[in-house]
């Protein structure tokens, strides 16, 4: 504690003067008496000649020094620095990633950084300002420079925390953004320090520090879990860690579609990794969830799910003379179940999700996808069929649905002839030639439709390796899963569902949510509420049938399994938190606000007590005799005390007296009448 | 005119007046002043109360022979018969500034009962001498039973002095100028005086005067009303004093009081003097009619 004005301690000379007036005799009323003659020799006090007394310590005398005290205390304004680390213009980042809700401190290492952050805002300045930043994937102003402790604590409040991972780099773009017009700004992160990007030094403008939060915790994790099909048989795959520094023997136990298959321990070193194999399964089995037994301080990423067995199965009508390439190549798609038949027997009917036609185009074509090969030459849906033509060099085109995805068109070398395309205005030309485009692709309302413009038994396409891929791309552009890829995502990734063709409505019921309709209106809306760990069933709606999908979200992010805070940000020149760093002003508190309720009390106890003392002298006041009620006659002989004991005693006496004077008198009448009778005698 | 405007100021009205007609001062013993009057003397006189026979000696007067008894036993005695006189009452009003003080004013007090005493005693046919005491025998009046005597004494009263110190030694040793016969004397005073009384009573004591010492204190003499802390002043002007009004100052108070009148009255007691303590609150029949008859003042 220090003084900002040690000059009013010089204001402590009124404490010796105080004592100086309890030596000194008051000051008193006169008051003229009849005779001063009695209470000169009653009054001890009235032998003092000198304008000094015996001093008395009371209870008013001790409370006015301290009252003195305190006062010249307040005018001295006694400070206390606070050793608040944070002062000016502060950027607190949070970081809201999943690893901030390890238990290794109490109650999480998220909530601890917040209690932290609080306890910092506590201390700020009248001057100081504070910005707060949640740092999740996408980092997040929660508060931009204020002061107001209020605001700043609701702020924080409002902070959540979050299964993805946190990136420093765009954390600092936004803290850079803010800071933009502020002078001496710093950076303060919060957090265990598992950042994006982990490998690569940022370099800041402003000073940065990094409060760690978090121990070196010990967990367990599943990194991986994925249906895999090994020799015709269904086995599911898990990948292991162990983010430790002592082996471990970790049970994991599986379930397939909700009933335990079994129980298998793997047995990892320090630091180590491993994979658990659990099969056959069932082969109708759809949803695989692997859960690790352990207690650890991180538990979400004890917990694994995954798809298996394609998410969703569609009817595909091939409608050919006979085209073994196409037939085998459809036949290995692995989500549709195929049908064969010849132009001369195809009927229109049946719902099927996507019907192929290989050199023929019914009159009447059918609802759902529909993918020409070699289409006659006419004018059809999709434009116009010409004839046929010469290619001389083929190239990709506008490839937005991704049909071309790993297809290498290099290796055709042979198309000795193709119908002249001559495309609607909504198809996309996939695979061109200066002559004609070979594909198109398009959609119209809410059909796709695909032309393949040559026969495949004109080229050498169907012999390359990139022909059963990009069948496979058309059929899943035709028949897309309602997540591309192996129905995988990551928390907290937006999702766009893929809709079915013919689809009217689509919804998406996360675990333990209500379902969500993000179609209509078309195109689907983007899914965003993807925090939760586990599978999210995708329901479409055809005009005849629901079709169900689903995906899995799960953590598998080896970054914020591991728990070991990380000693340092990948920030050039950042510092940490405990160790100063920057220079950051200190705050004053001024103490004088408690001193001037403490002084409040005394005051109220120094008049209390004087109070007291003056009731009591007016009470023994009121109890006097009333002179007005002497006035009556006999009113003496109601005097009290001593005037009245002294009375009778003078009575007394003077009976006594009385009495002894009358005997006299009668022993004188007596001797007188003795005398007489003896004259008489005589 | 004059008579009437000194009635006027007279301190006493005719109600009360009235009711002190049935009153007259007592002396413990008789005195000879060879006056006559309605009061028994102790000398022989000629009243019709026989008093005593003594021998017959050269030069008394035939008429008192009782033959009778000179026919029985053939010896000449004389009749001796009491004889009746008046006293000369002496009232001594303390005038001094101490008695102007007290709620009411002991002065107010002590002039109705100096009027009071005066007018029994003039009823009785007795002398009357008032006088004021203040550091002397300031003024006094010597009335008899003439026919103006209480206007006299009603004028004199109205105009006392009403200033000055208090030395009732010397004020009471000048009433040997005034005194030449035996007596009763009442001192009306409240005795707080520096200097004593004790002296000053003795000398009236050898003037063959009977004392009685009515003290008249006020009430707030009695039981100071004293709070928090003053400063006194002598209202005699001898000094001030300052006083804090604990209880512990006021229980000495008190303490002194009481032994200054227990002092007062052994002092009564050993001269033979009368002595009542009177505060100044109370009412001037109550005062006559009870106080002083129970110290045998009155009767």
């Amino acid at each position: 504690m220090s003084l900002l004005l040690p000059a009013a301690l010089a204001f402590g000379i009124i404490i010796p003067i105080i004592f100086l007036l309890y030596f000194m005799r008051p000051k008193r009323q006169e008051r003229v008496v009849s005779s001063t003659l009695l209470w000169q020799q009653a009054s001890q006090d009235l032998q003092a000649s000198r304008p000094w007394q015996r001093l008395r310590v009371t209870a008013l005398l001790l409370l006015q020094i301290l009252a003195a005290i305190v006062i010249v205390l307040i005018l001295a304004r006694p400070a206390t620095f606070i050793s608040s680390p944070i002062g000016g213009n502060t950027i607190i980042i949070l970081q809201a990633s999943a690893s901030m809700q390890a238990t290794d401190v109490y109650p999480n290492r998220f909530d601890a950084a917040r209690s932290d952050i609080t306890n910092l805002i506590d201390g700020l300045g009248p001057g100081d300002q504070v910005s707060l930043i949640n740092m999740a994937k996408t980092p997040q102003v929660l508060i931009a420079f204020s002061s107001d402790k209020d605001q700043l604590i609701s702020a924080l409040e409002r902070a959540k925390v979050t299964n993805q991972d946190a990136d420093l780099e765009q954390a600092l773009s936004l803290a850079t953004s803010l800071a933009a017009g502020h002078t001496n700004a710093q950076v303060l992160v919060v957090g265990d320090g598992h950042v994006l990007p982990p490998d690569q030094t940022l370099v800041s403008s402003f000073p940065v520090r990094y409060l760690q939060i978090g121990t070196d915790s010990p967990n367990a994790a599943l990194l991986a879990l994925a249906p895999q099909t090994i020799q015709g048989n269904l086995v599911a795959l898990a990948q292991i860690a162990n983010y430790s520094h002592q082996q471990r023997s970790i049970p994991v136990e599986l379930y397939a579609d909700g009933n335990l298959v079994s129980v298998q321990t793997a047995t990892l070193g320090a630091e180590a990794s491993g994979a658990l194999q659990w099969g056959p399964l069932p082969p109708t089995t759809r949803f695989l969830h692997a859960h690790i037994i352990s207690q650890d301080a991180m538990t979400i990423d004890h917990d694994a799910w995954a798809i298996a067995g394609g998410s969703m199965h569609g009817r595909v009508l091939l409608v050919t003379q006979g085209n073994s390439f196409l037939e085998a190549s459809l036949r290995l798609q692995p989500n549709i179940d195929l049908f064969e038949t010849t132009p001369a027997r195809y009927v229109n009917g049946g719902n099927f999700d996507l019907t192929v036609f290989d050199g023929f185009v019914p009159s009447n074509l059918p609802s759902g996808a529909i993918f020409f090969v070699n289409p006659p030459a006419d004018s059809n849906v999709f434009g116009k069929s010409g004839a046929e033509v010469s290619i001389s060099h083929i190239s990709a085109g506008t490839d937005n649905q991704l049909l071309l995805n790993q297809v290498d068109l290099s290796s055709i070398h042979v198309v000795r002839k193709s119908h002249q395309l001559i495309p609607a205005s909504w198809m996309q030309p996939v695979i061109v030639t200066p002559e004609t485009p070979l594909l198109i692709a398009g959609e119209q309302n809410n059909r796709r439709i695909g032309v393949l413009s040559f026969d495949l038994h004109d080229s050498d396409l169907p012999l390359q390796p990139s022909f059963p891929i990009l069948i496979y791309n058309l059929v899943n552009w035709f028949l897309p899963l309602p997540v591309a890829g192996n129905a995988q995502v990551a928390p907290d990734t937006p999702v766009t569902i893929q809709a079915w063709p013919g689809a009217t409505r689509i919804s998406i019921t996360g675990p333990g949510q209500q379902p969500v309709t993000v179609a209509p209106p078309f195109p689907v809306t983007t899914f965003t509420n993807t925090d939760s760990t586990g599978i999210y069933a995708v329901t479409q709606y055809t005009q005849n049938q629901e079709l169900h999908g689903s995906f899995a979200v799960n953590l598998f992010d080896p970054l914020q399994s591991n728990l070991v805070p990380s000693p340092r940000l990948p920030i050039a020149q950042s510092s940490l938190f405990d160790t100063g760093g920057p220079s950051i002003p200190h705050t004053l508190q001024e103490l004088w606000p408690w001193i001037a309720a403490f002084l409040l009390l005394v005051l109220c106890a120094e008049w209390w007590l004087f109070s007291r003392s003056y009731t009591k002298h007016s009470l023994s006041g009121l109890n006097r005799p009333n002179s007005l009620q002497q006035t009556r006659p006999g009113a003496r002989l109601s005097q009290p005390g001593t005037i009245a004991t002294l009375q009778s005693q003078i009575e007394t006496q003077l009976r006594a007296v009385r009495k002894r004077i009358n005997r006299t008198r009668k022993r004188l009448k007596t001797r007188q009448q003795s005398k007489v009778r003896n004259n008489a005698k005589l | 005119m004059a008579n009437e405007s000194s009635l006027a100021r007279f301190p006493l009205d005719a109600s009360t007046l009235q009711r002190l007609d049935t009153l007259a001062l007592i002396t413990r013993k008789s005195m000879a002043t060879g006056r006559p009057g309605r009061r028994r003397s102790p000398q022989a006189g000629t009243s019709m109360e026989f008093a005593d026979y003594r021998r017959y000696a050269p030069g008394d007067d035939f008429r008192r022979i009782d033959w009778r008894a000179y026919a029985r036993l053939e010896r000449i005695f004389l009749r001796v018969f009491e004889a009746e006189e008046n006293l000369t009452i002496t009232i001594l009003l303390d005038c001094s500034n101490s008695m102007q003080h007290g709620n009411p004013p002991k002065a107010l007090l002590a002039s109705s009962i100096a009027a009071a005493l005066a007018y029994i005693a003039l009823k009785c046919e007795d002398a009357v001498i008032v006088g004021a005491l203040t550091d002397r025998l300031a003024a006094y009046r010597r009335v008899g039973s003439g026919k103006h005597a209480l206007w006299t004494i009603g004028e004199f009263l109205n105009h006392l002095p009403d200033s000055g110190q208090t030395d009732l030694n010397r004020a009471l040793y000048d009433l040997g100028r005034v005194v030449n016969s035996p007596g009763l004397t009442l001192v009306i005073s409240d005795f707080l005086a520096p200097g004593g009384y004790q002296i000053g009573l003795r000398s009236v004591r050898q003037l063959r005067q009977e004392v009685a010492l009515l003290q008249i204190l006020s009430p707030d003499e009695i039981e100071p009303d004293v709070q928090g802390d003053w400063q006194f002043r002598d209202s005699e002007g001898s000094g001030k004093i300052e006083i804090s009004g604990t209880p512990a100052v006021l229980q000495a108070y008190q303490q002194r009081l009481l032994i200054f009148m227990q002092d007062l009255a052994s002092f009564a007691h050993a001269h033979s003097m009368t002595y009542a303590m009177i505060p100044s609150d109370t009412h001037l029949i109550d005062v006559v009619q009870r106080l002083l008859r129970q110290v045998e003042i009155v009767k």
